[in-house]
């Protein structure tokens, strides 16, 4: 019994910390720096039963892309999206970024967009799974003069999907975004 | 004349008369067949201490407050899913948003190579 225990508790414990360190892949408090600056910050974080929430009330107001969002937010675990604006260029410096992007640089990353682009870099890393052919999560890392932001989209997603989070589906613009909290559109889109 | 004789033939019969001593001795004595007890009249029991009205009591609470809270519990539930469903829209117009841009950057430094 006492010998079954010493095997078993380390490989427990070996198991929970594996499971830790994957859960803290992406620690987006490497970002926490770049909050102390900003002027403004957006900060959406929404765990899986969220989504599932959300995506039910989509459903609920007609929305007619609902079902493609549900479909593509259905095996994603969590979305972690976060926007810092500041009031003038030079109030983040490029070692703010520099824990986020050592995270992202471990070979389980892979970047498949790293553009400079005079002031402005977007850089897109998927995590590859090793057991399929879908992706186990998305990061991307835009940095501008006067705007950071980050999403982490964490779970499986089919490659096909990527093209339908970059194009329309039904999402609103992001200025209307602020209408539709508003109450200015009813239907949601 | 005659009036002021009935009423003192009234005050007469109606006058209060003590008892006899030892009167309620004898009478209990005669009840009970034996010596006079004390008797102490029992307090009544509130309908608190009653089983069946603190039920009722509970009863009555309970269909006050159980729809009062299950109506709270639906807005409730109802702000949540409105809240992640604008945090979903957020974080999804974000995202495409930002493949966008890495798009038009990609498209924009690799014209400017040409």
């Amino acid at each position: 019994m006492n010998r079954a225990r010493r095997i078993l508790l380390p490989v427990m414990a070996a198991v929970c910390f594996a499971g830790i360190a994957a859960a803290q892949d992406v620690d987006l408090k490497a970002l926490d720096r770049l909050g102390e600056h900003a002027r403004s910050k957006t900060v959406v974080t929404l765990n899986s039963a969220l989504l599932k929430l959300g995506a039910a009330f989509l459903s609920a107001d007609g929305d007619s892309d609902a079902d493609a969002i549900k479909s593509l937010i259905g095996k994603l675990k969590a979305i972690y999206v976060r926007v810092y604006e500041f009031q003038s260029p030079g109030q983040y410096s490029d070692k703010d970024l520099e824990a986020f992007r050592a995270m992202l640089s471990s070979p389980r990353w892979t970047p498949v967009v790293d553009v400079q682009d005079h002031k402005e870099s977007s850089q897109i890393y998927f995590l590859m799974s090793a057991s399929s052919d879908k992706l186990g999560g998305v990061a991307v890392l835009s940095a501008e003069p006067k705007k950071v932001t980050v999403v982490y989209i964490d779970g499986e997603l089919d490659p096909s999907d990527i093209a339908k989070l970059s194009g329309n589906m039904g999402i609103p613009e992001i200025h209307d975004l602020d209408k539709i909290r508003r109450g200015d559109n009813k239907s949601g889109k | 004349m005659s009036e002021h004789r009935l009423e003192d033939a009234l005050r007469d019969s109606l006058r209060r008369e003590e008892p006899p001593a030892g009167f309620a001795a004898k009478i209990l004595a005669q009840t009970v067949g034996g010596p006079a007890l004390h008797v102490v009249p029992g307090r009544e029991r509130s309908w608190v201490q009653r089983p069946l009205g603190l039920a009722m009591a509970a009863a009555i609470a309970a269909m006050a407050i159980v729809p009062a809270v299950m109506v709270e519990q639906h807005r409730r539930e109802q702000e949540r899913g409105l809240k992640a469903k604008q945090e979903l829209l957020t974080a999804l117009a974000i995202t495409r948003e930002q493949f966008q841009q890495a798009k038009a950057r990609v498209q924009r430094a690799t014209g400017e190579q040409r």
